[in-house]
């Protein structure tokens, strides 16, 4: 399913990041970053809520708005019941949906957002996506504490909080069409090695867009996916060329760029729900403004597994969603 | 000796350096006695704040819960086992 919108915009933009981030190549780019996990709240999820509700205060702030002027606010984050969104929500005051597609939220929001806008049936939006290290080590892995050894392919999910100010006015970054990815099973079962369990995903949306849109792969000045990692992100291009006969140019990850592979301890590298969104709200966008990049195609890439179906030894699922960002000429 | 080694694994853990020394250690710290006090001390200090019962009193046999369970039957089995061979 591919859409295409004649206007809406993204207007601005806003990042918080935790220390880890802030350690890494990008940390110029971002607009606030934290020395402390818990950001001054008493738990990990507190923490997580407060980089949605910080981000969306800094975004207000840069778009001289308030929260009265806001008709929609989308977010979505990793936690059980998506909570972190819900407080946020519950402490902003805006109308609210959550939505959940494990890493590949921040896009599904912006298409949800942009496909409300193109239908008149909103003036503006918000989107937000956020995730925090150490909320998702305590739900899906092992205490934050605790040392277990892990396997190279394991990533670390990055903290952060990211929003983007979608509206149909003529500024900022132009959306100009999107793809809904198709859930994807190939059987993968292994949770330290997601990138793997994501890249059928993330190959088959990017085929669909290109040939919905009947584009070819140089058409775009980069094709990014959301936290496929180093190793993902070879099996990705390895597979869509066996698969689709795509061979992909000016391919990055943005797992691959948020941290210092060399320096940081990040295993395989970034991953979580904003790691696509943090790195494309603050670098990619900066490259776009400053003319170069032109036509950048974001496809973030999410693992739909929990805990118990982990441990029921089922099979990891995955979806892609894509959506495609153009300078306003 | 095993006591002290309880108390360094535990105290390691909440001094925060534990986890970053295991990954220079690995199964040098893991495997002897500091990992199991580690294990239980990383349990309840992620759990502290769920309240002493729900959250310390469940979640602090997280992980050791399963050395203790299989230590106690293997225990158990072999016990039976060497009993049968060679008698009381």
């Amino acid at each position: 399913m591919t859409f295409r919108y004649n206007n809406v915009y993204i207007n601005e933009v806003s990042t918080v990041t935790g220390p880890y981030e802030a350690k890494g190549p990008l940390s110029k780019y971002f607009d606030k970053s934290y020395d402390d996990l818990y950001f001054g709240m008493n738990t990990w999820e507190q923490a997580e809520s407060k980089l949605i509700e910080e981000s969306v205060d800094i975004l207000l702030t840069k778009i001289k708005r308030t929260k009265f002027d806001i008709d929609l606010l989308i977010s979505g984050d990793l936690l059980n019941q998506i909570v972190a969104s819900n407080y946020a929500a519950s402490s902003l005051g805006m109308p609210h949906l959550g939505i959940y597609s494990a890493c590949a939220t921040s896009v599904e929001g912006l298409i949800v957002g942009s496909n409300m806008i193109e239908a008149k049936q909103i003036k503006n939006c918000i989107c937000s996506t956020s995730s925090h290290n150490n909320a998702a080590e305590k739900q899906f892995r092992y205490p934050t504490e605790y040392g277990g050894p892990k396997p190279k392919t394991a990533t670390f999910t990055s903290t952060g909080g990211a929003s983007a100010y979608l509206d149909s006015k003529k500024a900022g970054i132009r959306i100009e069409s999107a793809t809904i990815g198709i859930v994807t099973d190939i059987g993968f079962k292994d949770v330290y090695h997601m990138g793997a369990a994501m890249a059928p995903a993330a190959a088959s949306t990017i085929y669909r867009h290109l040939r919905d849109t009947k584009r070819e792969v140089g058409y775009y000045d980069l094709i990014l996916t959301g936290d496929l990692g180093v190793i993902g992100k070879e099996i990705l291009k390895e597979y869509i060329k066996t698969e689709y006969g795509i061979k992909l140019k000016n391919y990055d990850d943005t797992a691959c760029m948020i941290y210092d592979l060399k320096k940081q301890a990040v295993y395989s590298g970034a991953s979580g729900p904003a790691c696509a969104p943090l790195v494309t709200y603050s670098y990619i966008l900066q490259k776009m403004k400053n003319g170069e990049l032109d036509r950048v195609l974001l496809v973030a890439t999410g693992a739909l597994m929990s805990q118990t179906t982990v441990n029921q030894k089922l099979s990891i699922p995955s979806i892609a969603h894509a959506i495609s960002l153009e300078v306003i000429e | 000796m095993i006591i002290t080694l309880i108390f360094l694994g535990c105290l390691l853990t909440c001094l925060g350096f534990f986890d970053k020394w295991v990954h220079f250690a690995r199964c040098g710290l893991i495997i002897p006695i500091t990992g199991f006090a580690h294990s239980m001390m990383s349990a309840a200090l992620e759990y502290r704040k769920e309240g002493l019962v729900t959250g310390i009193g469940t979640n602090m046999l997280k992980l050791a819960g399963t050395v203790i369970i299989y230590g106690v039957i293997s225990a158990y089995l072999f016990g039976t086992l060497r009993l049968l061979m060679f008698g009381a």
